[in-house]
């Protein structure tokens, strides 16, 4: 045993290491500085309430909003019950006569049955104290839920006020980053965590989101059973709200679930031995669940009939269109989902994708039903018409029987008639569309690019993005299917269910059991046609789909700035920033000529927001432009200088406001220097006292981060194409069947190459190729926006906001570069006063003008 | 059953010779050393006959450690384990097994003989038998103390060497009593070939925990492996800390009715040595190779052979490897050697006889990068020669690392020891063979 250099540990009994039935060891926990919020147990359930709380706008609102809860529960019951059972409807009608002595008007009372008639009516109906008892039941359990929820949330209400020092008046308008931050800095003092001497944010996420996490991977991995083939609708979608709470019943907190309690999985299904076993329990647990469910199933009809009832008419009766209205599918939520992406991050994502999503969805009436519709319309509208006019003659006309109710319906019908005829002004552009979806909603599956025309595509996008009265109606559906899916079709997948959360499941100190798809590992779970080729160790198995670990983690990174990802991840962080920043600022030609982009298209971002798909419009109205200017090279580069300005300098501003918060306050009064200078966004920070700059600072760099992680989606989905293009990845849609309409991409993308081609380098930018320390902040406006402003013209309701933008360049030494006026919407005339402006040309390099091969080999 | 035992030194001197059954002469010594020394290379065959006599011989420590039996019906095999056993047991009882040590514990060793052979045939083995008959102490060379006085901190602090103790600790006879403690090695040994593409082309281990106890009131011992250790090939493996390995194999004493729940070990340890699991894992290492190599073959005007290294070491930060040696095959009649190397404390050498340059880097961290350049000159250099250059094979040693991931979680002793805890483990992976073709 000599024969090594190594030296002997000892080696230390620590309580981590017990084995079982010797672990009777007491932790010491020392008394902190007095404070009631050290060691907390369950710290899950915590967070979580603690986001709830912020999410609810405080104490009041909540309390207030769940005791309305309360209320409307008992309303919508006894009304109800009160409409079946306790009116007149004879006497409403007109059709029994009432005996008034005094009148011939009949009121409202006397429509109503006596009491003792109503509750004699009521006693003998056994279906109507079914429901009652039930409701009964249910209301009280509500009511219990409710004085617990108080007491609870009364402490996380008091752990704002003493412990994060934030009042519940100012709590609406805080940020949770802000929150969050306060969160990991009272940690230090407080000690909320034990195991940890410090919580990083993405420990507060893993708390807060451990089962959904969980849930987005499944639903990556196309484990859950939510997909069908059914013989007459083809393939199709069912996850209602009813499915998801079973699901989550039998894996995360019912009787006998996986997990032992919030933070931990039970240590049995940690082990591969016996596998079989387990899943055969769980099997027959989902079999038991699906039984209850089956019995409970008129109970649930009758409930989600009345909830949608009452929820709904009201909406249907005030504005008919809105049924046609559609909303993110349940499915959707999770499919496009991030890992680690809290509630109402992921609400504002898809609301900003709403209304390009919706006009995607326009994009597609039926000729059939558009023909029908407008016919239809002329009659009914002639009908109206004439109703109308004759109520205008003579009002006498609405005493007649059924005619108010036929102007009513006819509107109705009209209304919904107009639904399905396209607006005339309306230009059919989806693939452009669907661009600017993508921005917003950061996944989709390869193939819907350049298919963004085919009905498949809209077919598949409406799984994600389906008509709010197919929700209903699925909501309504739910309680039947619910335990024929569970007994038919989960209780398959049992084994596969009990394998993923052995395999996924990793335990991270201070946070316990999470899912491993949620630690954002490119290593672990990268996908090398995403980027981290070369970076993933992976097997397909472990691969997330859809480049969900690359994109979730650009995101979590761009959210949380002052996240501390490890070593690796830093580094595929910093890596894809500086592509970006390279080929926005297209410094890459120059001065990295050997660097990785070299086997890649140069201005991959400049071909991004320029290119054919996204700027069709801007590029056609280039080139008459072109034809008009002598001089062709200015046209170019003004072009180049309007796409782009927005993006690099907005890239520029948040990376130097970063690096600036990070570094020290000390440089606060040169930033507040260079952003004086600057446009309007930034003057909003000058303006601020010094005490509110770092915070102002976040919430600027808040704002900004959607539209960076807009960008960064966008670059690297278009990267993922361009590497996947080669061959034809197992990626298709849900990875089921391979879809026929995949196989045209590659002619597709190819034939757009050659126009990108000559399309302007990005390094031609003025500004920052001349000083690349400066910092260009310009006032920039969310600027995927501007993209989608300036493709889609139709699209935003503002319209260009900055017809300029001053650029300040003041370096730390106090130098004035320059001061360029930067045209930012896409007048082509102002960006030639811009090229003019900078003097000499900078020539087109020869590296620029790439051998076209080079475009296929990638 | 043996009829003679005797052991030699490398150079043939005799140290121990013991004749148990009187059928052949003292002269068989010779004969045997010169059968051994006339075969040219180093792995002369283990069994060897000379007229009616047959030699089967184990080399251990340096020492050639030779039984002779006349009989055809002695199974070789039994005298092969009993030759090993016999050096583990002299080992344990002289600490460590040198021509040194033996030659100054002759009157131990002679003593051991007679208890464990007798009239050729074997009786026993075990340590814990022989520890009631064995009365003479060992003779150690340099008087050992785990606690001398570089542990010793100053008015009694805490020092590193609480934490962390010698290999040299666990090289003393199990008969002093002095300092009790259990020394828990696991060793992995590497096999990597990668090829000149960067490929791994196969990359194996072979681990194995050994235990050694210096206890003497220890009736059970429980070790705690990783959790989620897993064995066999399935193709679903767990993830994070998982570790695995392809198969493994246990010693006999050991109880296995925890493995399966807790991945505990449970053993009654003997005084000394045991090696209480072997495992292997080939080709699907968790971790990369932990070095890779970039050489670059290049002739410059003047005639000379220049070979660049790049180095790249993959371990994580914070280990290192150390005594890493680097041999670099070099064409025939190279005659001399300038090198650039990037420290002071690396050394290169150039080795005529084995046509090999050697590059030792006494430490290199993980994450780092070592270069060096080498200058050969060689007369009459063509360009077949260069093709000399062939496979570099790197020898090293990883401390505090396994390679497959595999930790002691705990080691529990019952009945409780009192007193401070002297469990030690060390881990350490080295290399076994680690090719890199060029």
């Amino acid at each position: 045993m000599a024969q090594f250099d190594t030296e002997y540990q000892r080696l230390e009994a620590s309580y981590s290491d017990s084995p079982p039935g010797e672990e009777n060891l007491l932790m010491h926990v020392p008394e902190g500085a007095k404070s009631n919020w050290h060691h907390i147990e369950n710290l899950d359930l915590f967070f979580q309430r603690v986001y709830n709380l912020h999410q609810k706008n405080g104490f009041t609102c909540m309390l207030l909003g769940e005791i309305f809860e309360l209320v409307q529960l008992i309303f919508v019951v006894g009304f109800t019950v009160f409409l079946a059972n306790c009116v007149d409807y004879d006497i409403l009608f007109a059709n029994k006569f009432v005996n008034h002595t005094d009148s011939s008007k009949v009121t409202l009372p006397d429509a109503f049955l006596p009491v003792n008639v109503c509750s004699a009516r009521i006693q003998e109906n056994v279906f109507v104290i079914f429901v009652l008892i039930i409701s009964g039941v249910f209301w009280l359990h509500r009511l219990v839920k409710f004085i617990y929820n108080v007491c609870c949330y009364w402490e996380i209400r008091s752990f704002y006020i003493n412990a994060l020092k934030m009042s519940m008046s100012e709590l609406p308008y805080a940020t949770w980053q802000e929150v969050q931050a306060r969160i990991v800095e009272i940690q230090k003092e407080h000690q909320i965590c034990i195991h940890k001497k410090e919580l990083t944010e993405l420990d507060v996420y893993h708390r807060i989101l451990r089962f959904k996490n969980y849930m987005v991977a499944m639903v990556n991995k196309s484990l859950l059973p939510v997909r069908f083939r059914l013989p007459v609708l083809g393939e199709y979608v069912f996850y209602t709200r009813g499915l998801k709470y079973n699901f989550e019943l039998i894996f995360f907190w019912g009787p006998g679930s996986l997990f032992e309690n919030e933070w931990s999985l039970k240590a049995e299904y940690k082990r591969g031995g016996n596998r079989l076993e387990l899943a055969d329990k769980l099997a027959s647990r989902i079999l038991w669940i699906g039984i209850a469910n089956l019995l409970l199933c008129p109970v649930i009809l009758v409930w989600q009939i009345l909830y949608a009832f009452f929820s709904y008419t009201e909406v249907i009766k005030r504005e008919p269109g809105s049924l046609g209205a559609r909303c993110w599918s349940l499915y959707g939520r999770c499919y496009l989902r991030h890992f680690n992406e809290l509630d109402h991050e992921l609400m504002s994502r898809l609301s900003k994708g709403y209304k390009a999503s919706s006009k995607y969805m326009n994009c597609f009436l039926s000729p059939l039903l558009t023909v029908v519709a407008k016919n239809v319309a002329f009659f009914a509208g002639s009908l109206l018409a004439v109703l109308i006019a004759l109520t205008i003659y003579d009002e006498d006309v609405l005493a007649v029987e059924h005619v108010l109710s036929s102007i009513t319906l006819l509107g109705v019908c009209i209304t919904v008639c107009r639904s399905f005829i396209p607006d005339k002004h309306m230009v059919f552009c989806p693939e452009q569309l669907l661009r600017v979806i993508l921005a917003h909603i950061h996944y989709m599956p390869d193939h819907w690019q350049g298919n963004a025309h085919r009905y498949e595509t809209r077919d598949q996008f409406s799984q994600l993005f389906q008509y709010r009265a197919v929700f209903i109606l699925e909501e309504l559906l739910s309680p039947v299917v619910t335990p024929i899916i569970l007994i038919f079709s989960l209780r398959r997948k049992s084994l596969e269910i009990i394998d993923f959360f052995r395999n996924f499941t990793v335990e991270v100190i201070g946070v316990g059991d999470t899912c491993s798809f949620a630690q954002m590992d490119i290593r672990q779970h990268g996908h090398p046609a995403w980027l981290s080729e070369g970076k993933t160790e992976a097997s397909i198995y472990q691969q997330a789909e859809d480049g969900k670990t690359e994109l979730s983690l650009m995101r979590f990174a761009i959210t949380n700035p002052q996240w501390q990802p490890p070593q690796e991840t830093t580094h595929f962080i910093s890596q894809l920033k500086e592509r970006i920043h390279r080929e926005a600022t297209g410094v890459s030609s120059e001065t990295h000529p050997l660097s990785l982009s070299e086997s890649e298209p140069k201005s991959l971002v400049a071909n991004l927001l320029a290119g054919p798909s996204t700027l069709g419009s801007v590029h056609f109205g280039r080139e008459s432009y072109l034809i008009n200017q002598a001089a062709a090279g200015v046209g170019d580069r003004a072009s180049a200088l309007r796409s782009l300005s927005p993006i690099s300098s907005s890239l520029h501003l948040r990376g130097s406001l970063n690096a600036a918060h990070r570094t020290a306050s000390s440089h606060t009064s040169a930033m507040n220097k260079t952003m004086a200078g600057s446009g309007t966004d930034a003057r909003t920070v000058s303006s601020g006292s010094s005490a509110w700059e770092g915070q102002l600072t976040s919430l600027v760099l808040s704002e900004y981060a959607s539209t960076e992680m807009s960008i960064h989606a966008l670059y690297m989905h278009e990267l993922h194409k361009q590497q996947s293009r080669g061959d034809l990845s197992r990626h298709t849609w849900h990875r089921q069947e391979s879809d026929e309409s995949s196989d045209s991409i590659p002619d597709e993308v190819r034939s757009h190459n050659p126009q990108s081609r000559h399309f302007p380098r990005s390094h031609t930018f003025p500004t920052t190729v001349s000083s690349p320390t400066a910092i260009p902040a310009s006032a920039s406006d969310i600027s995927s926006t501007a993209i989608g402003q300036e493709g889609v013209p139709s699209l935003g309701g503002s319209h260009q906001q900055y017809s300029e933008s001053a650029t300040g360049t003041c370096g730390a030494g106090g130098r004035v570069v320059r001061t360029a006026r930067v045209p930012m919407g896409g007048w082509a005339e102002e960006g030639q006063g811009v090229a003019r402006h900078h003097g000499p040309l900078p020539e087109e390099s020869s590296e620029d003008e790439m051998p076209p091969h080079i475009h296929k080999i990638t | 059953m043996i009829s003679q035992l005797f052991i030699l030194s490398s150079k043939g001197d005799h140290l121990i010779y013991k004749d148990f059954r009187g059928e052949a002469g003292n002269d068989v010594i010779n004969v045997f050393y010169e059968k051994v020394t006339a075969l040219p290379g180093d792995q002369p065959p283990v069994v060897m006959s000379h007229r009616d006599l047959h030699f089967v011989h184990v080399r251990q420590g340096g020492l050639y450690w030779v039984a002779t039996t006349t009989s055809a019906g002695s199974s070789p095999f039994t005298i092969i384990d009993f030759l090993n056993r016999l050096a583990a047991l002299v080992t344990d009882y002289c600490g460590s097994l040198s021509e040194k040590s033996v030659q100054m514990n002759f009157a131990l060793i002679y003593e051991l003989l007679d208890e464990v052979v007798d009239y050729g045939y074997i009786q026993t083995t075990s340590s814990d038998v022989l520890k009631n008959f064995i009365q003479t102490e060992a003779v150690s060379s340099r008087p050992f103390s785990l606690f001398d006085l570089s542990n010793v901190g100053l008015f009694g602090a805490e020092t590193q060497q609480s934490k962390v103790a010698p290999s040299s600790a666990a090289t003393r006879p199990i008969q002093s009593s002095r300092d009790q403690g259990v020394f828990v090695d696991v060793i992995e040994r590497l096999s990597v070939i990668i090829g000149s593409n960067g490929a791994v082309m196969k990359a194996d281990v072979e681990g194995e925990i050994k235990v050694k106890c210096y206890m003497l009131n220890c009736s059970e011992m429980r070790i705690g492996l990783n959790e989620e250790f897993s064995i066999g090939r399935s193709t679903l493996r767990g993830y994070g800390a998982a570790v695995h390995v392809d198969e493994c194999r246990f010693h006999q004493a050991v109880k296995l009715d925890e493995f399966d729940d807790h991945r505990i070990l449970k053993l009654c340890p003997s005084q000394g040595e045991q090696t209480v699991m072997q495992y292997q894992l080939s080709d699907n290492l968790p971790s990369p190779p932990p070095f890779r190599l970039f050489p670059t073959i290049e002739r410059d005007n003047r005639g000379r052979l220049l070979i660049y290294m790049k180095l790249r070491c993959d371990l994580p930060p914070k280990s290192a490897a150390i005594n890493v040696s680097v041999s670099v095959p070099v064409p025939k009649g190279c005659v001399s050697l300038s090198q650039e190397l990037s420290s002071p404390e690396q050394r290169c050498e150039l080795k005529p006889q084995s046509r090999s340059l050697v590059w030792t880097v006494p430490r290199c961290s993980g994450g780092t990068q070592l270069s060096a350049v080498f200058k050969l000159d060689v007369p009459g250099l063509s360009s077949a020669s260069m093709l000399e250059v062939g496979p570099v094979g790197l020898t090293f040693e990883l401390p505090k690392l396994t390679s497959t991931g595999l930790q002691i979680r705990f080691l529990r002793l019952t009945p409780v020891q009192p007193g401070p805890s002297q469990r030690w483990v060390r881990y350490v992976t080295h290399s076994d063979s680690y090719i890199i073709r060029v």
